[in-house]
């Protein structure tokens, strides 16, 4: 679906830039482009482990980057979560899953544990996250080679999930693990072929929101949560 | 700490009568014992960050990395055309609204238009250097607009009045103590010194703002010609809580920003974080693809992109087309050993300080409005190691002191004296001359030195030479030059 182009008085016109840019390259419009530099493997690529290896990598880097990483199993993923919840005594939790089968089972226990739920699924409005103690997600993908979980924005997954409640639980199975960014990009391509992504926000994030600005003193959670936690599911 | 009073207007920091005489505060910044230790210390952990990370990671491959970064980006200057074209289709296709501004002050029009038409009246920003470049912030607030930085550093300079001194950590100059009068003048809060405290105050500030704003601006560190795609880096989060619940989101980008693909982006994000801060990847990379799509409950309904150019499109000339590679990472300014002792006391009057600053401000506002940038530099090379684009900073500079020498710009009695030094090398014969006259003059002023050695020192030059001697001697001439040393043992035979 093409914008309606409202009018432009303030600015100069899209012919008008590309003529200057023209002008400055001594470019012909229409002329061809030769391809973009090859990106070699063997100078790019920082991570190609696999298996137990792979999972151990990302574990490592998001240890490094401030997460804090759970290993679980599909049988004690949720007793995790209660464990973590329990520990910070959160009375009120926010669910921004987009895996059915994670978010009726997560929304289940939490009921059953006594706790308030924001379930964005039902209650689509960003509000909510700012009353919550803990952010509850599943993720799109994980990069073992920096430690990432990605998030691509949804119907169930709210774009501010994980930037707004204090506290962050993403949900990752290790089958989700990619070794390196160029993998990311080869599985979840931003435009054109058949894998193009088609969300309008996908976000990678990498431990705990950060700032140095004040003399150079680390302090967490600054806007974004102070505690970023990854259970992750063996699978 | 650098001295400022709460009414010097933040516009005269980074846009000072012109031409700009930077001694004045070069010399502050350099005699501010404090604001040394502040600047040195981060700037060197950074420097040296950077150089570890990076070999960690790339190990023997780094050079070869930064050569193939600077190579895309190369690449997609070349073709800079062709790549807009691209991104601005892409980019529509999926509802995004693009704009394009020549200049500074079509920019900001731009930009009010957008926010008058959808009756913004409390605006949250994320930190971005073209938007200081236009003076955006006081255009907005002039009509009516209440903006807030959200960038910690940035939030605290926009309170206090001051300026950025750094492309990447903006308070590199400033102590916990202004910011906590700030804070008590400003914000009513309590006296705390205690950087966390200060922190989750202007936390609390902000969130307040986050809740409420109707408009979020941003800038970019790249856009994806591929899919028409914004991507911007931050570590605090401020930038997806500015730019996720406004209905409306404007992204301000200069157009050298622009990458090919997707996949280019491995290469930049493995490069820039690891450049600016030492850390492998910023803490939210945050890539949006347009407004809000049917299905999806929240995100802005409007995204507007404004394309800047302000002068990009004079430096696109070959000569000068690697400055606009540039990745706003500030790695040429941690490295720089002028922007170490000067940078915290904005002596580069300009927005974009340090190296990289040094040779774009004279090409955007005219060599001679800034005649000392260029010269304000030893030709080290340091900025050039460590730029993660690739880009030969120093020979830029030279090129820019030709351009000087060939438009006479300097002060009149240093251009005589290189035209008289020029004469004078050219010549054995008038070199030996002169250089037997200064032999003799300067050891007659010399004095010995007090270890009893042959060497002598001369303690004070004469005249605009004395600059010199203020803080060191100058060394004398040995009694014999070498040459006639080596004509003698050369006929002589001997080994003395």
């Amino acid at each position: 679906m093409s914008a309606a182009q409202p009018p432009r008085q303030a600015g100069e016109s899209r012919e008008s830039m590309l003529a200057r840019v023209r002008a400055a390259l001594g470019s012909r419009p229409g002329a061809s482009v030769p391809e973009a530099p090859v990106i070699e493997d063997s100078i790019a690529r920082l991570c190609n482990a696999e298996g137990d290896a792979l999972t151990a990598h990302f574990e490592k880097a998001g240890t490094d980057a401030g997460m804090v990483v759970h290993r679980a199993s599909e049988e004690s993923w949720l007793s995790v979560i209660d464990e973590l919840l329990k520990g910070r005594h959160a009375k009120r939790v926010a669910c921004c899953i987009e895996d059915e089968s994670l978010r009726i089972a997560l929304n289940h226990r939490l009921r059953e544990t006594g706790r308030a739920v924001f379930d964005f699924s039902e209650t689509p409005q960003s509000d909510g996250l700012f009353d919550v103690e803990v952010g509850v997600t599943d993720v799109q993908s994980a990069i073992a080679e920096t430690g990432s979980i990605v998030m691509a924005s949804s119907a169930d997954r709210s774009r501010c999930a994980h930037v707004i409640p204090p506290v962050h639980v993403a949900i990752v199975r290790t089958t989700q693990i990619l070794p390196d960014m160029i993998d990311y990009w080869r599985a979840f391509s931003l435009g054109g072929g058949e894998n193009q992504s088609t969300a309008s926000g996908i976000v990678l994030v990498t431990g705990p929101s950060k700032t140095a600005d004040i003399e150079g003193i680390l302090i967490t959670g600054v806007h974004g949560p102070g505690e970023v936690h990854v259970v992750l599911i063996d699978n | 700490m650098t001295s400022h009073t709460p009414q010097t207007e933040p516009e005269h920091l980074l846009d000072p009568k012109l031409p700009y005489d930077m001694s004045p505060r070069a010399d502050r910044a350099a005699g501010d014992v404090q604001l040394q230790q502040f600047v040195n210390s981060a700037t060197r952990g950074r420097n040296q960050g950077r150089q570890d990370v990076c070999s960690t990671a790339f190990g023997a491959n780094y050079d070869a990395m930064r050569s193939l970064a600077g190579s895309i980006k190369q690449h997609a200057l070349d073709h800079l055309d062709v790549y807009l074209d691209r991104f601005i289709d892409c980019a529509e296709a999926r509802g995004t609204h693009v704009h394009y501004a020549m200049d500074d002050a079509q920019a900001r029009n731009i930009c009010l238009e957008i926010a008058r038409r959808h009756n913004a009246t409390l605006c949250v920003k994320s930190k971005s250097m073209v938007t200081e470049e236009v003076h955006l912030l006081g255009a907005l607030q002039s009509a009516g607009i209440e903006t807030i930085e959200t960038d910690l550093g940035e939030f605290i300079i926009q309170l206090d009045g001051d300026a950025p001194s750094h492309i990447v950590a903006p308070m590199i100059h400033k102590d916990r103590v202004s910011v906590a009068k700030a804070f008590v003048r400003e914000l009513d809060a309590e006296y705390t010194e205690d950087p966390r405290s200060l922190t989750m105050i202007a936390r609390a500030h902000m969130r307040e703002k986050f809740r409420q704003a109707n408009l979020g601006i941003s800038g970019a560190n790249f856009l994806v010609a591929d899919s028409g795609s914004v991507v911007i880096c931050t570590n605090e989060g401020n930038a997806d809580l500015s730019i996720s619940r406004p209905p409306v989101h404007i992204v301000m980008v200069g157009i050298e920003k622009i990458v090919p693909r997707d996949e280019d982006l491995s290469v930049f994000l493995k490069l820039l974080a690891r450049s600016a801060t030492a850390q492998s990847i910023t803490v939210y990379t945050t890539i949006i693809n347009g407004p809000r799509l049917a299905e999806e409950h929240d995100g802005p309904e409007h995204v507007h992109v404004i394309l800047v150019d302000n002068g990009r499109t004079t430096l696109l000339s070959p000569e000068t087309r690697e400055l606009l590679r540039c990745i706003r990472c500030g790695a040429c300014l941690n490295a720089c050993p002028v922007y170490r002792k000067v940078g915290g006391g904005h002596a580069y009057g300009a927005v974009y300080s340090g190296p990289i600053g040094a040779t774009i401000t004279p090409l955007l506002k005219g060599i001679e409005n800034y005649p000392d940038l260029p010269q304000a530099s030893s030709l080290c090379g340091a900025c050039r190691e460590a730029c993660p684009v690739d880009i030969d900073i120093p020979r830029q500079l030279v090129a820019l002191r030709a351009t000087q020498v060939q438009r006479r710009i300097g002060p009149r009695g240093a251009r005589l004296a290189m035209r008289l030094w020029a004469k004078t090398l050219v010549s054995r014969r008038r070199y030996e001359i002169s250089s037997r006259l200064m032999r003799f003059v300067l050891r007659r002023f010399a004095s010995r030195d007090s270890h009893n050695s042959p060497q002598r020192w001369v303690g004070r030059l004469p005249g605009s030479l004395g600059g010199w001697t203020e803080h060191r001697d100058f060394p004398a001439p040995a009694a014999r030059p070498f040459r006639a040393w080596w004509r003698k043992r050369s006929s002589k035979g001997d080994k003395s």
